[in-house]
This record gives structure tokens, C-alpha cells and sequence, in this order.
């Protein structure tokens, strides 16, 4: 019996801990709600509420459908045409997504930073793109032999075809004749020196017959005035020349910098505007090389030439030596060919493409070597020269026809890339290129004394233009990959204390205030700032600069000086002590070391920490924080900005700013921390050692150090993108681009594509060369 | 009256009689030199305009199409002709009669059934301007122009320029510069 009992007891003792452990486990796994905060780039919500349920966190359908910019109709997401329905889970009678594959599946990324959830829907879906680049492609046809409607635009084409394939008119049109060629070789006499150079330049090319230079696993060498680019590492074959090739990051470019520092040879990945300058260089290299040799072919060969007349002594050798070279090489016949068959495929390939179609077209030799030709180089330079300001409309039916033809290419391709959502990134720079085409055929009927320039079209080409490159290309790819997101490590919301304190104003605006405190108050401006100020101690700062802000101005940051509460039972006067009794000093963190404030002679000791979603700041002005109240307090809403709840409007004029596209009289807000690129060029002023970085239309910056000293010394004048690190007016933060050049700015800028060398002088390392100080000197 | 032809006055007056009566004969001669000199000069710069246009070579078809654009350029330029009006120094001033393609351009593009594509509209219009210049139905138009000219080698030669071209084409070159202008102008206000 005794036995029994005590089994039984057992018994019924296991069956308790299982019990408890039931009702531990069921506590665990009950659903529960949790506030976290939130920015997104498609809606202006801050808060979103989950729902974490057995170790996993679940977004509602209807805030999904938010972020992701997809509406929920009939079980589904529906955007633009196209559906999606996503796996979705009913808890407690409502139905949530997972939330991380749940937006994975609307295109909408979500990943933890900081304190808050950030979400980036697609602005544009592949749909959306194909319909704005329909709409845009439409209106920008260059094909002249088939784009041209309505009756003056047929005849057009018409005559278009009888000009450009009969057999009179570029004779009559004086192209050719030999008075041109003896009117241009004249102006070699004029420019002696000029020519001299050019031409010397690339006879010095064909000149250097030695290794003269290496990269890594290549040895680069001229040989007959071929460039050969030959693998060093223990493969000598194609692929080994290729693989280091891509290991660099323009190898073109690499390439023909070390044999004669060629800036303008250049090819750049999926820099569209580059590669669309590399056809035309390729394209003009091409006609240029067959006039070229017409040109010399015909003055060369005529008895009424004189040599001795017409070419400066010094260029005949160089002269001569690029002639032979040209008739003898079949490279620029190999050249042209591949060119005329891959060259639009150029437009959509990165190195690796190109130089794969090198390949196949035979540019490398048997030992694996690439070969390029370069007399080319020197005959184009040559061209530029001669031919420079020499326009008819001859020129610009030749050219038109070229670009209407390269125009065509790109259609084909821009119909085929629509069908596939897969090649979505292809369709954007197609149209990229099409409109691009339409702006250079019109710039040449400008040149070509077609019409007269208008700045109003060229506005429109590249208004069309910046529509389509500002469809973000994270849209078109649509490579997400949402990563688990913890719900411990999500600091929670407790939206009851949300609606204590001082706090319970943040992001509302000038007008709630009143409303709730009374219009009792005045308004000030400090470093920049302007602020909202009663007279019982609540303090408020504003998203504006304006001293008497409108009653629509946002609340950003909440100020105490005393008992006034702040949020939950932080208030502007306390203790550091307090605050680690109340918040703990995980929360709080160590207490503030202070430091010596020069220009208020005193002490200050300032702290820091989140809470609650927040940031909060305590100071303390000669004062010791364990023992004394603190002087100040404030809370702003949150450290991460709050730049992508701008409408869609502002977030493309963002986009353009961030491309250093400013317009004139435009003006942009920053704050300390903002990161802008803007592209300029940077000039020397005067004797009084100022810079300026020029941007466009005559609008400049000046460049001064963070401590306010200017730069000195000489800079030569260079292009370049200047990614500005810091940017911030110490006497208001809105900058007037109209009044640059009365007002200074703290500009840091780091500069790429430098290529100034050892001209560049400067007094503290404000400028740096990718991420390394500029030389000093 | 006796004349005493020792007297040194009368062969004063004889040899003054003399050398009047050349310059006479001289001063009478001048236009009639000058004419010659223009006349050559004419007839030369004339050769230079017909040279600068016309030519023997006939435009190779190597397709079914009898109309392609080459045939019919050599169709406009074969009836094209000029006077020369004046000519000062190295400007000339022309006279070129063509057959008017731009009111014939216009003329059938009118015709032309708008629901085309315009590749085809275009084969179209080429097809019928080949037959109108065919069958002589168009009209002519006679246009003056200046160009300058110069002597390369002992030979006239005339330095076309676009009035001149344009001319020669019955100022079909006008109507392309109209139709690219629009072109682009429709482009941009749609």
C-alpha cells in the first residue's frame, strides 16, 4: 500500500510538471501583439503592429498591402495588372503573412535597422516600367526611313534615301572634293604644332615594340602596332587572359591607359552613357579610318598635290607610317566587321560579353594573347583634328542614318527584353539608350544646320531621359532576399507610454500643439533650428528653418527643463542615478564622462540612449549627473532618417539631387549626416585660394574645410564626382542653390576618377582619393 | 597746197594722226576683248556646273525594283538645266531650272492612303516619283542662285554650296529640313 501511495504520488507528480510545462508551453506559443517601429519607402506609416507566434513574426494583409504598394482584393495582391497570392495563415480569425517571406513575395524587402523595421517596396514594377517606356519611346523615333508620319515626314524619308544612297549628291554636296581635303590639310599648316602632336602621339603608339606594362596576371606589349594582351599566371590560354581582365575594373580602360594614357578609351560595365560613347567611338573609328584613307589615299595619289606644300615636314614621317600601317593591317577590317555584327550588343554587355565576343571573332591569337589594333587610336585623333568644325548636312544625313540604324538595333532588342520579366533591367537601359540616340541625332540636325537649338527640347530629352533612369534597378531585378528577423532583438513599443509625456507630440504638428497647450507661445532659432517654446517649460523642435512656421510644421524633437514630463516617467530634470534605477543600466549605459565647453567656459557631461523606440538626450551643464538634476532633456523620434516617407515627387527629386542634379533655385534640406553626390567640376578662383566645385548652370560651391579654413594652393581643373560626406550651413540647414555664392558650406568630399595627380594641394586632407588622404605638399 | 614733207611739223602731225587713230582702234577693241575673255570664262564655269552634277555612270540595279533612290536622283539631276546670268569676279549667279520634287514630293504624299505602314507609304512615294519623272508629269521650277567659283589649275570650278545643291533638287532638300524639324517638334508636343 505503502508502495502504491508512493507510486501514485509519482505518478501524480509527473502528470503536474507535465501540466505546468503544457500551460508554459501553450503560454509560450499564444499569439502575441507586439508595436514595433517602422519607416517605408511607399507609405508614411511608423508604427506597424505584429503578431509573434511560435517564434515567428506575421505581418497583417492589410499593412503588407501598404508596404508593398499591392492591394488585397478577392484573396489576392493585385498591382497594375498583376497577382499575387502569397501563403497566408489565419491566427485568431484574421489572416497574416510570414513576415519575412510574406513580403519576400510582394517584392518588398524588410530588414532591422537599428530600432525599426524598414520596409522597401517597388516603386515601379516591370509592368509599370514597360508602360512609362512605351508611353516615352513613342514619342522619340529617330528612324528616318521608317518613323517619320504624316506626309512632310514621308517625303522626308524620301529624300532622305535619295541623298544619302545616290550617287550624285555627296559629290555635289563638296564632301569630297579635293578642295576640301586641300582646305583641311591647309589648316594642318595653321596649327602646325597641334597636328604635330596628334599625329606624333599616335605614331608613338605603333612606335613601342617592348613589354610595356603589366597588370596583375598580364604582361601587355605592342607588337606591329597591335596591343597584346598575354596571360603571365600558369594558363596562357583565352579564359586565363579573361578572367584577369574582369579582374579588373575597366580593363579597356586599364589597357590603353598603359600604353599611352588614353582617358577617353573606356568601357564600363553597365555604365550606359559610356558604353553608348564607346559605339560611337568604335562607329566613328570606323568611318573615320575609311575617310582617313580616302582622304590620303586621294591627296596622296594626285599629281597636283605637293607634299612638301601642304604637310609640315616633322608630321610626313608619322604621317606616312600610320598610312602604311592602316593599308596594311587587315585589323581594322576585322575590326569594323565584328563591330557591325556585335556592336549593339555592346550597349547590353558588361566586359566580360565583350570580351567573350572577342573570342569568338578570333581577337585572340593562338597563344591566347587578346589582340587590338591602335592605329586606330592615332587615326581617330588625327580625324578629330582635321575634320573639326567641318559640318553639312551631308555629315548629318551620314550620321542620322548611322543612329536611326543603331536606333533600330535598340527597339528590337527593347521589344524582345519586354516580353521577359526576367530581362526586366534590360528593358530600362534599352529605352535609356533609344531616348539617347533621339537626343544625339537631334544635337547633330543642331549641328548639321538642320534646325535651330532649342533648349526647350533638350529639356525634354532629358526630362524623358531621367524618367526612365530614375525606375530604380533594384526594382527591375527584383533580387530580395528577406533575412529572419528576431523578435527579441525588436525593441517593442509600449504604445500605452507612447501617449505620456512630451512624447505624445512627436510627428504631429505646430497646430496639435496649440490646440492642446494654447497659443501662448513663441517661437526661436537655435544654430539653425527653430523651436517652439512655452512659458510652463515644454519645448518643441520643428522640421523647418522659418521663424514663424506654419501651423502644418512637424514636431521632431520634445524638450524639458524640469518637472515636465517627457516620456513614460523620464522628465527633464533627473539624476543619472534616476535614470539607471528606472531604466536600468543596460538601457541607460555608463555615466557620461564630461569634457571642458570652451565657448561657455564650463563643463558639460551629455548622455545618450534609446528607449522605447526613442532617442533620448540628457545634459548636464557644471553639474555632477550622479548627484545633480540634469539641465536639459530631449527626445527626437528616431536615429534612422525619416527620408524615405517622402512623396513620390520628392523622392525622384531626391534622386536626382543624389545624382548632382540640382535644378537652378532649387533648394534641399540636409541634416549633418545626409550623404549627397554631386558631379561638378572643381575650379580655382583667383588669387584668394578659393575652390569652387562648378555644378551646372553656373551654379558652384565653395569648398572650405570642417574647420572653416579654406582650401589653397593649385588645382588644375579636372572632372570628377565628389561624394559629399558632410554638408551643412552652420546658419540654417535649408540651402538656396540661388544664393551659393553668398553663403559657405562645410563640404568633405572624397574625389574618384581623379586624375589630377600631383597637382592637387591642399591645407588639411578635406578632399580624399578613394578613401586615402590627397597628397600633400 | 603742197605738202613739204621735210617739214618736221607735218610728220609731227602725221605720226600724232597715227598713234590717235591706233589708240582709237584700241579703245574701240576693248568691249569687244572682254567680251571674249567672259564668253570663255562663261562657257568654261558652264562645263564646271554641267561636271559638278551630271554623271555617265548609270546606277546599278540590283534589285526588281526599277525605283530605287539612286535612279530616281539620276532622273532629277539628267533634267536639270541652267543659264549663267552674270558672272563678277569669283561669284556666279545661276539660273537652275529642275523639276520641281518638292511640290511633286508633296503632291503625291498627298495621295498616299494614310492607314499605310510607313515603311510601305514610303516604297510607295518613291515608286510614284519615279513614274512621274518617267511619263514628264511634273512641273518645272527655276531657281537663281549664287556660287562662287575658282580657277584650280587653269580650270573654272564652282564651289557648290547648299542653295546650289538644294536647286539642282528641285529644293527638295528644304522639304527634308521641314520634315525633320517637324518630326522632332511632334515628338516633343505629343
Amino acid at each position: 500500500m505503502k508502495t502504491h501511495g508512493k507510486k501514485i504520488l509519482s505518478v501524480l507528480l509527473i502528470l503536474a510538471l507535465l501540466i505546468n510545462a503544457s500551460v508554459v508551453c501553450f503560454a509560450d506559443d499564444a499569439p502575441k501583439y507586439q508595436t514595433v517601429r517602422c519607416i517605408s519607402n511607399l507609405c508614411d506609416k511608423t508604427r506597424v503592429d505584429l503578431l509573434l507566434h511560435q517564434d515567428q513574426l506575421y505581418i497583417s494583409i492589410e499593412d503588407a498591402a501598404e508596404f508593398s504598394g499591392y492591394q488585397w482584393k478577392d484573396s489576392q495582391f493585385e498591382r497594375s495588372g498583376e497577382k499575387i497570392k502569397p501563403i497566408t495563415h489565419t491566427i485568431e480569425q484574421k489572416e497574416w503573412l510570414e513576415l519575412e517571406s510574406g513580403m519576400e513575395q510582394l517584392y518588398t524587402e524588410v530588414v532591422q535597422v537599428g530600432d525599426a523595421l524598414i520596409f522597401r517596396g517597388l516603386e515601379t514594377t516591370f509592368k509599370e516600367c514597360i508602360k512609362k517606356t512605351d508611353a516615352i519611346l513613342t514619342q522619340y523615333r529617330v528612324d528616318l526611313t521608317q518613323g517619320f508620319a504624316g506626309t512632310v515626314g514621308y517625303v522626308g524619308a524620301v529624300v532622305f534615301n535619295i541623298a544619302s544612297q545616290g550617287k550624285i549628291f555627296s559629290r555635289i554636296s563638296g564632301r569630297h572634293s579635293e578642295e576640301q581635303y586641300k582646305k583641311i590639310i591647309s589648316r594642318m599648316v595653321e596649327g602646325e604644332e597641334e597636328v604635330l602632336s596628334i599625329v606624333q602621339e599616335g605614331y608613338s603608339l605603333l612606335d613601342k615594340l617592348d613589354t610595356i606594362g603589366t597588370i596583375e596576371g598580364l604582361d601587355f606589349s605592342l607588337n606591329d602596332g597591335a596591343l597584346k594582351i598575354i596571360s603571365n599566371g600558369p594558363s596562357s590560354d583565352s579564359a586565363a587572359v579573361i578572367h584577369a581582365l574582369n579582374k579588373t575594373k575597366d580593363p579597356l580602360g586599364t589597357m590603353f591607359e598603359s600604353i599611352g594614357g588614353s582617358k577617353d578609351f573606356s568601357l564600363k560595365g553597365l555604365d550606359i552613357v559610356s558604353q553608348l560613347e564607346l559605339y560611337q567611338y568604335f562607329d566613328s573609328l570606323i568611318g573615320c579610318g575609311q575617310l582617313y584613307a580616302d582622304m590620303f589615299s586621294y591627296t596622296y595619289g594626285s599629281s597636283n598635290f605637293k607634299k612638301d606644300e601642304y604637310i609640315p615636314k616633322a608630321a610626313r614621317q608619322p604621317i606616312e607610317a600610320l598610312t602604311k600601317y592602316y593599308n596594311s593591317t587587315d585589323y581594322l577590317k576585322l575590326l569594323a566587321g565584328y563591330l557591325n555584327e556585335e556592336g549593339k550588343t555592346v550597349f547590353f554587355s558588361s566586359a566580360d560579353d565583350l570580351l567573350e565576343t572577342a573570342v569568338l571573332k578570333h581577337f585572340f591569337s593562338s597563344s591566347g594573347a587578346i589582340i587590338i589594333p591602335i592605329a586606330q587610336y592615332a587615326l581617330r585623333k588625327s580625324y578629330d583634328f582635321l575634320f573639326d568644325g567641318v559640318s553639312h548636312k551631308a555629315d548629318y544625313i551620314e550620321e542620322s542614318k548611322r543612329i536611326s540604324e543603331l536606333q533600330a538595333g535598340i527597339m528590337k532588342l527593347y521589344r524582345k527584353y519586354k516580353k521577359d520579366p526576367a530581362s526586366a533591367i534590360n528593358t530600362k537601359y534599352a529605352a535609356m539608350l533609344y531616348i539617347r540616340c533621339a537626343h544625339i541625332d537631334y544635337k547633330l540636325s543642331v549641328d548639321g544646320g538642320m534646325i535651330e537649338e532649342s533648349s526647350v527640347i533638350n529639356k525634354y530629352y532629358n526630362e524623358a531621359f531621367n524618367e526612365i533612369a530614375a525606375i530604380s534597378d533594384r526594382d527591375l531585378t527584383k533580387k530580395i532576399s528577406n533575412k529572419k528577423i528576431s523578435a527579441d532583438k525588436l525593441p517593442k513599443i509600449d504604445m500605452e507610454m507612447e501617449k505620456t509625456g512630451l512624447t505624445r507630440f512627436l510627428g504631429k504638428t505646430v497646430a496639435d500643439v496649440k490646440r492642446e497647450l494654447g497659443k501662448n507661445c513663441v517661437f526661436y532659432s537655435d544654430a539653425g533650428a527653430t523651436f517652439m517654446s512655452y512659458e510652463s517649460g515644454e519645448r518643441f523642435g520643428l522640421d523647418t528653418q522659418l521663424l514663424s512656421p506654419s501651423n502644418a510644421a512637424i514636431i521632431r524633437e520634445v524638450i524639458s527643463f524640469n518637472e515636465t514630463p517627457l516620456l513614460g516617467a523620464l522628465r527633464g530634470n533627473m539624476t543619472y542615478g534616476e535614470l539607471v534605477s528606472l531604466l536600468g543600466k543596460e538601457t541607460v549605459g555608463e555615466k557620461p564622462e564630461g569634457y571642458y565647453d570652451d565657448m561657455y567656459a564650463r563643463m558639460e557631461y551629455n548622455l545618450t540612449f534609446n528607449y522605447n523606440g526613442h532617442k533620448v538626450f540628457y545634459t548636464w551643464r557644471d553639474k555632477d549627473p550622479e548627484s545633480s538634476p540634469s539641465s536639459i532633456a530631449s527626445i527626437v523620434e528616431s536615429n534612422i532618417e525619416m527620408n524615405y516617407t517622402r512623396d513620390q515627387a520628392d523622392r525622384q527629386k531626391l534622386q536626382k539631387e543624389q545624382n548632382g542634379e540640382f535644378e537652378v533655385g532649387s533648394s534641399i534640406t540636409t541634416k549633418i549626416s545626409d550623404r549627397i553626390t554631386l558631379t561638378g567640376r572643381i575650379e580655382h578662383v583667383g588669387l584668394n585660394y578659393q575652390y569652387f566645385l562648378r555644378l551646372n548652370e553656373g551654379i558652384s560651391i565653395k569648398l572650405v574645410d570642417d574647420l572653416y579654413y579654406e582650401t589653397f594652393g593649385t588645382l588644375s581643373e579636372e572632372e570628377f564626382k565628389c561624394k559629399v560626406l558632410y554638408f551643412y550651413d552652420s546658419a540654417e540647414e535649408k540651402y538656396d542653390f540661388d544664393k551659393l555664392n553668398t553663403n559657405e558650406c562645410v563640404v568633405t568630399a572624397s574625389l574618384w576618377d581623379y586624375r589630377g595627380g600631383e597637382d592637387l594641394f591642399l591645407s588639411d586632407p578635406v578632399i580624399m582619393m578613394d578613401g586615402k588622404e590627397a597628397p600633400l605638399k | 597746197m603742197k605738202i613739204n614733207f621735210k617739214d618736221k611739223k607735218v610728220w609731227l602731225i602725221g605720226a600724232a594722226a597715227v598713234v590717235s587713230l591706233l589708240l582709237i582702234i584700241g579703245i574701240l577693241m576693248i568691249p569687244a576683248i572682254r567680251d571674249f575673255n567672259n564668253k570663255k570664262k562663261l562657257a568654261a564655269i558652264e562645263e564646271a556646273v554641267k561636271v559638278s552634277f551630271t554623271s555617265e555612270e548609270e546606277p546599278q540595279d540590283d534589285s526588281e525594283q526599277t525605283y530605287t533612290p539612286a535612279v530616281i536622283e539620276k532622273a532629277i539631276t539628267d533634267k536639270v538645266s541652267y543659264t549663267v546670268i552674270s558672272c563678277e569676279n569669283d561669284k556666279v549667279i545661276l539660273q537652275i531650272t529642275a523639276p520641281d520634287m518638292k511640290k511633286l514630293l508633296l503632291e503625291i504624299a498627298e495621295t498616299i492612303d494614310s492607314s499605310l505602314p510607313s515603311d510601305q507609304a514610303i516604297r510607295k512615294i518613291e515608286a510614284e516619283v519615279d513614274q512621274a519623272l518617267k511619263n514628264g508629269n511634273y512641273s518645272m521650277v527655276t531657281t537663281p542662285v549664287m556660287v562662287d567659283v575658282q580657277k584650280v589649275d587653269g580650270n573654272w570650278e564652282i564651289v557648290p554650296n547648299e542653295d546650289f545643291v538644294n536647286a539642282i533638287y528641285g529644293n527638295m532638300l528644304s522639304l527634308y529640313t521641314e520634315s525633320i524639324s517637324q518630326n522632332i517638334q511632334q515628338g516633343v508636343s505629343e
